[in-house]
């Protein structure tokens, strides 16, 4: 299941790269691309003159293998210039050309980035979830879904930049914005709270709809009968129950979180992931850039996969089955 | 009221000073509604019902009359649209009805503790049946999870589930019905109440299985002198382990007494139907038995007089102009205008 | 209870057809977030066909004396840094966007319902092909992949166009390439976005074969087109709407963030998602120039959802029951 997808991601995305737009040796080679001998010499050099799927092959190969093939910034010129300039942004020290260091290397930011964003997901959109449950119905529970609605619909670069505007220029809560310093940074807060106003409204309708669901049912009534505080028949008998769909919906948050670092690294100014792609997708450095999509596929397909795994370790009938 | 006491012949007067035992349990004239797009529902409509400490009461009737929604009032665990609206609960000198969500749950599960009817849907599938016996204890007796544990083992153990070590992590679809119903009767007892609410314990089970959980629960109940209110619809195991029995019909109670007495002599034509037979003077031999014809009334517009008298097949007159009270017959008490001729016979 | 009552209901209302259709209108009139996208979108096509009357100026006409001004008489949502008028372009994006929104909706509704229905009426390998697809087309991040094939798009089709005007003297457009990005826009979204509704669609036909009614039509002899336009048109049609919809609005917010990471509209084109990024730079100093076409899109995107949302509690009604 994972394997014959990721390599039909890896031909698709290969495919688009031969045919792009964008000549690699043109890109290494600068305004020197005329010279015909040096042409032909480093397209050679790349391994350019070989037939399409001997190259796909190859491709595969250097996937497959662990080592991701080489930034085009690795054969020098103009290519490597912009990517030199661009990729060392706050934060990020690798001048490595690697596309797999590359990748890795601003993979942890975007994935700390990430981490606060799930931190404040779990916190208060699953608390909204659940309050929207029990007060299902009523205003409040109109209010939360709503609300929630309103957050997910508007795009990160439009939530990012009338917070700035709010939390900088209006009411100067914070002084420096931009760039990465950590995790531990108040540069964070913002940028992750952006990003958490993507997959939030995935994440309140499925509690609310597991906590719903779960409400109505005999062996809440049993919690209660025995005496427990509310606050533990929640926690301890619906919302393990209850997390079931959330759960199923990893996926979808997971996406959601990709797609909105694009967006937030680009107006933050975070050297992540997402700006790597939109960096090496403009400057053309296509090794790098189908590295990132294919990473960002395998991470939806894992994702997906291990979804179905924790499925059956939160249900325990499900392995019965 | 303060006659209504005395008509409990099993409790012996002793020196004449105190008249009665005061009830455990006293539920005065507990009217529960629920509110619905059609109307309110009258789920049970002034019921009035003493239990006394120690004894088995068994409460019947037909399914939607108001059983298990009197012992959800008393748990105060009616669903969301439902409310005790009027009346009083007594238990332990307090009225449920006005304890404070706090004090509620002290009593749930650590003065009164209740056993549902379906074990399957009333335990948790995501939560292994050791942490659903022992939490409970965790929180009425303060133990630490570990003496929870041990606990909880021992009453695996007692409750008759073999090898309790083994099957104390294990989940409640891993179990067979009767099992399931002994975990269910595992937390009922865990912290020792003094009350226990069996609603249908035994309803969803296979017929071989019924006999030995009720066994259980009685045994269970008589080592520990607890007080218990079955709720069912057999009069079989009325029969077989209840000490009184109260008959309730479209929310109130039509008949109760010592269950010798009213299974030998029921008095009123519902409890005289749920038993299969026509006993009255008047029958000749050869005459048919008789079930009870036609459905349950509508709880949102209930008949004037006599609510049973649309299936009656004594009604007269009086009967659908004015509802009877109860009054005493003999040992029992029982609310129809027909009794009163059968008895002076 | 509840349910008596309603299947009487229904039984009632069988003999005038259009009922149900009636009181799913009903039921969105009384939804006031619906009427609210409604209005929205009233307000989108006014003035995306209306647009360039509206205003004095042209989208792409600079006046670099007035360059970042505020809210004026003149120009009453201020300039851009190039001095252009940001309510001539704001409202020259709503064309933008509702093209883009019309034009993809139509094409992911069509590659959809023909991959959909194809999959479920043939059955064996095409349809494993098409839930192959769109397995793949899911397991990539969607924006990334549109944004890489709109850039290959975009080169291919300037070359095509090249060709064309060497050869004919013809050429798409003279000196703005807006049109181009259209082009290149309404292409690799409706690549990218097609999967939804052709899953959509083949579940409905799979699900709405196995129901009670169709057999019993087919037993009474029915003709598979009579039971396709009797009953699988217009079943899934509510289904097919909603997503049509959010949809719609789903495609505007693409081309949006296209746009707004560069490789949608490019300037001098109006994109709401393209002037964000544009004056992305001034937000310290014109913060209006920032938050006006975030505004716009919002609210557009926002009502297209709250439409969406609308129709789905008024054409499903039984998923709205649980």
């Amino acid at each position: 299941m994972l394997a014959p997808t990721v390599i039909i991601v890896m031909l698709i995305t290969f495919t688009l790269g031969y045919y792009g737009p964008i000549d690699p040796v043109r890109a290494v080679l600068g305004e020197e691309w005329e010279d015909e001998t040096r042409y032909a010499e480093v397209k050679k050099a790349l391994g350019l003159d070989r037939p399409f799927m001997i190259q796909f092959l190859d491709y595969m190969g250097t996937m497959f293998g662990g080592n991701w093939g080489q930034s085009l910034a690795a054969f020098g010129g103009t290519a490597s210039d912009r990517a030199v300039s661009e990729g060392r942004g706050a934060g990020y020290s690798g001048t490595s050309t690697s596309v797999r260091e590359m990748v890795l290397g601003r993979l942890v930011i975007s994935a700390q980035l990430s981490l606060w964003a799930l931190v404040f997901l779990t916190v208060f959109a699953i608390l909204l979830g659940v309050l929207a449950a029990v007060k299902q119905n009523t205003t409040i529970d109109y209010a939360i879904v709503t609300s929630s609605i309103v957050a997910s619909s508007i795009p990160a670069y439009v939530i990012g930049p009338v917070l700035l505007i709010i939390f900088v220029l209006k009411i100067p809560v914070f002084k420096t914005v931009g760039g990465w310093d950590g995790m531990f940074s108040r540069q964070a807060i913002l940028p992750a709270i952006v990003l958490a106003t993507g997959p939030m409204l995935v994440i309140v309708r499925q509690t609310r709809a597991g906590i719903v669901e779960v409400l109505g049912k005999d062996f809440v009534r049993t919690a209660r009968a025995k005496g427990l505080p509310e606050r533990l028949v929640v926690a301890r008998h619906m919302l393990r129950t209850a997390m079931i769909p959330v759960l199923t919906s990893m996926g979808l948050v997971t996406s959601g979180l990709l797609t909105g670092s694009l967006f937030v690294e680009q107006i933050f100014n975070i050297p992540g992931i997402g700006k790597l792609a939109i960096q090496t997708l403009m400057s053309g450095d296509h090794p790098v850039f189908m590295g990132v999509v294919l990473f960002q596929a395998l991470i939806i397909v894992t994702v997906n996969l291990l979804t179905d795994l924790l499925y059956g370790g939160l249900d325990p009938r499900v392995t019965y089955d | 009221m303060g006659t209504y006491g005395s008509s409990q012949p099993e409790i012996p007067l002793t020196d004449g000073t105190e008249p009665d035992q005061i009830p455990l349990l006293q539920i005065r004239e507990l009217h529960t509604q629920f509110e619905t797009k059609q109307g309110t529902v009258r789920a049970v409509d002034g019921l009035s019902l003493d239990l006394y400490e120690g004894e088995v009461l068994g409460l019947v009737g037909e399914s939607g009359c108001g059983k298990t929604m009197t012992a959800l009032s008393i748990m105060r665990l009616l669903p969301g649209n439902g409310q005790a609206v009027a009346g009083e609960i007594n238990f332990e000198g307090k009225n449920l009805l006005q304890c404070s969500a706090e004090e509620m749950k002290q009593i749930r599960g650590g003065r009164i503790a209740m056993i549902f009817q379906e074990p399957m849907t009333a335990l948790t599938p995501t939560m292994t049946i050791g942490r659903q016996i022992s939490e409970a204890m965790e929180i009425h007796l303060r133990l630490s999870r570990q003496e929870a544990r041990e606990r909880a083992l021992e009453l695996l153990e007692h409750v008759g589930i073999p090898s309790p070590r083994e099957r104390f992590d294990n989940y409640i679809h891993q179990f067979s019905g009767g099992m399931r119903q002994r975990v269910m009767i595992a937390i009922a007892f865990s912290c020792q109440p003094r009350l226990l609410l069996a609603d249908e314990p035994t309803t969803a089970l296979d017929v071989t299985v019924q006999a030995q959980i009720l066994d259980l629960i009685k045994e269970l109940a008589q080592e520990s002198g607890m007080t218990a209110l079955f709720i069912t619809h057999d009069m079989g195991i009325v029969a077989g382990s209840c000490d009184r029995v109260a008959v309730m019909y479209a929310g109130r109670m039509v008949e109760n007494g010592p269950v010798d007495d009213v299974l030998l002599n029921p008095r009123h034509p519902y409890t005289q139907g749920l038993l299969g037979s026509v006993p009255s003077l008047e029958s000749e031999p050869g005459d048919r038995l008789y079930s009870i014809s036609g459905l349950p009334p509508d709880l949102v517009s209930l008949p004037p007089g006599c609510k049973f008298w649309p299936r009656c097949p004594l009604a007269d007159d009086r009967c659908r102009e004015e509802e009877p009270v109860l009054e005493q017959y003999g040992e029992s008490r029982a609310a129809c205008w027909k009794v009163m001729p059968l008895r002076e016979s | 209870m509840t349910e008596e009552v309603s299947a009487q209901h229904e039984l009632f209302a069988m003999p005038e057809q259009r009922s149900l259709w009636q009181d799913a209108l009903e039921q969105l009139m009384r939804n006031r977030l619906a009427i609210f996208g409604v209005f929205v979108a009233f307000l989108l096509v006014f003035v995306s066909i209306f647009g360039p009357w509206l205003s004095p100026y042209d989208y792409t006409q600079q006046n670099l004396f007035r360059i970042n001004e505020g809210p004026s008489a003149d120009h009453w949502l201020g300039t851009d840094g190039l001095g252009r008028d940001m309510l001539t372009r704001i409202l020259h994006g709503a064309r933008t966007a509702f093209l883009v929104g019309l034009i993809v909706t139509i094409g992911t509704t069509v590659l959809g319902v023909v991959l959909g229905a194809a999959g479920a009426f043939l059955g064996g390998w095409v349809d494993a092909l098409v839930m192959r697809l769109a397995d793949i087309t899911m397991a990539f991040p969607d924006i990334l992949l549109a944004a890489f094939i709109s850039v290959v798009f975009r080169e291919k089709v300037l070359e095509l166009q090249l060709q064309l005007q060497e050869q004919y003297g013809w050429t798409l457009s003279q000196g703005n390439r807006v049109y181009l990005d259209y082009l290149v826009i309404f292409g690799s979204l409706t690549l990218v976005q097609w999967y939804g509704k052709a899953r959509l669609v083949r579940g409905q036909i799979l699900s709405l074969r196995e129901k009670e009614f169709i057999e019993a039509e087919r037993a009474l002899g029915a003709s598979n087109w009579t039971i396709i336009l009797s009953h699988l048109v217009p079943n899934s049609l509510g289904p097919l709407i909603v997503s049509i919809t959010v949809g719609f609005g789903g495609a505007m917010l693409s081309e949006a963030s296209l746009s707004f990471l560069g490789v949608g509209i490019q300037p001098p084109g109006a994109s709401w998602g393209e002037m964000i990024s544009d004056n992305l730079g001034q937000w310290r100093f014109n913060p209006h120039l920032v938050v006006m076409p975030g505004v716009v899109l919002a609210i557009v995107v926002l009502g297209f959802n709250f439409l969406g949302d609308g129709l789905n509690d008024a054409l499903n009604p039984e998923q709205r029951r649980r």
